[in-house]
């Protein structure tokens, strides 16, 4: 039978701990199992480089199999997570409908909107947040996780005060802008922990045009001078500097075109699309 | 052709951009520039880039990347005739907008539910994207960005 040496066993390990697997005993049981699998093509005649990168590329996301075991394991878990799923269909079609009633001036449209901005505010999005943090394995981040969630909160409430005409929606928003924007963007970035392979320009770039973009949007419905500049700055930001950075980021280090450039394209032409659209109303 | 790719959608992009800035200036040639950016994105960036992404995942979940690609090119079309006020845009707007909840949603949370391959971190980016796209809507619609 062939043994791996102890550095071959490390580059296993190093591959296992790249794929941010920390659940438990789980990273020790992926390392045996892998070195396993690559001892048993090691004696059916493969040389170690290659089996290493057919057993790395057979076992696909690690990551997966470690949400797969906390499905599995962890009943809140398990809850939230079908939480997330059920909330977030239910709301967005609470909305869409709602606004369409409204748009044809037809009953319950306001009803329709306010539940589904409830339904997102009180279970999609905390749910979210505690799935996120499960997975990342983050139990440590009380602070940037609370800052979310009322960051997160103040502005989804903050837009329903502002689509049913309600007082108080400008403080709301602000605050939750605010919150977003300054607080939250600043921890992150200055964590650098939603991702460790990426580098810091592309996640500084990505979070400083956020940023630019959310006070633009906050300048725009207070109607303060400046929102547009603010808010063609922010989209500036997304596709003159983030964009080119992440792709070439995604060239370096995936074979083919990823479905996540393809979901960060829409993504930016969308947010631009709603820039422009509030800029020249 | 990998290359030509990423490198469609990053100009793409970068001349919708300049396209918008032209147009809240109201300079000659904005509404060019706006067509020529969404366009290039609708007809050559994204059906490359949809289809490198399916042989990428090895061919699998067909119906996803079409009802994907169907829905973001009319979204796209439609954004385009009504940013540059070229007839016909209302009745594009009427399909293109609930497109994605009524095209993409389904075939995405029927792979979703199957189990097959959609992992939650994908899946949470969509419902996101999908509920900024509605929240945006729908203050557009009523006309709080005024």
């Amino acid at each position: 039978m062939a043994r791996l040496s102890l550095s071959q066993v490390e580059q296993v390990t190093a591959e296992v701990r790249r794929q941010q697997v920390s659940l438990g005993h789980l990273p020790d049981d992926l390392v045996d199992h892998l070195c396993c699998a690559i001892e048993d093509s090691i004696e059916r005649g493969m040389n170690f480089s290659d089996a290493y990168h057919r057993v790395v590329s057979q076992a696909g996301d690690l990551k997966e199999i470690q949400n797969a075991t906390l499905y599995l394991i962890d009943k809140n878990y398990r809850r939230m997570k079908n939480t997330v799923k059920i909330t977030g269909v239910i709301s967005m079609i609470l909305i869409a409908l709602g606004t369409m009633l409204r748009l044809m001036q037809t009953t319950g449209g306001n009803l329709m909107i306010i539940c589904g901005f409830g339904i997102i505010g009180l279970l999609f999005f905390p749910a979210a947040l505690y799935v996120i943090r499960r997975e990342t394995q983050q139990q440590d981040q009380v602070l940037i996780y609370l800052l979310a969630l009322t960051g997160g909160l103040g502005v989804i409430a903050g837009i329903l005060f502002r689509v049913m005409h309600w007082p108080g929606a400008f403080a709301i928003l602000s605050a939750g802008y605010i919150l977003l924007a300054a607080f939250l963007t600043g921890l992150l970035v200055s964590r650098q922990r939603f991702g460790p392979a990426i580098p810091k320009p592309v996640y500084w770039s990505g979070a400083t045009s956020m940023m630019i973009s959310s006070i633009g949007f906050l300048f725009k419905v207070n109607h303060y001078p400046g929102a547009a500049v603010i808010l063609i700055l922010g989209a500036a930001g997304m596709c003159l500097v983030f964009l080119p950075l992440w792709a070439h980021h995604e060239m370096k280090y995936n074979k083919g075109v990823t479905a996540t450039f393809i979901f960060f394209c829409v993504g930016i032409l969308y947010f631009n699309m709603f820039n422009l659209l509030l800029a020249i109303r | 052709m990998k290359k030509f790719i990423y490198f469609s959608g990053v100009i793409s992009l970068i001349i919708f951009l300049c396209g918008d800035i032209m147009k809240i200036n109201h300079w000659p040639g904005a509404n060019l520039t706006v067509s020529g950016g969404l366009g290039s994105f609708a007809v050559l960036f994204l059906p490359l880039a949809v289809h490198a992404a399916w042989r990428t995942n090895g061919k699998r979940h067909l119906p996803l990347y079409l009802a994907g690609l169907t829905s973001i090119f009319i979204n796209v079309v439609a954004a385009m005739f009504k940013i540059c006020h070229y007839p016909g845009a209302s009745i594009l707007l009427l399909t293109a907008i609930p497109l994605p909840f009524m095209l993409f949603l389904p075939v995405f949370l029927y792979y979703h539910v199957k189990g097959d391959a959609i992992p939650l971190k994908s899946f949470l980016g969509v419902m996101f994207l999908l509920l900024y796209m509605v929240v945006f809507s729908a203050l557009l619609a009523v006309g709080t960005g005024q």
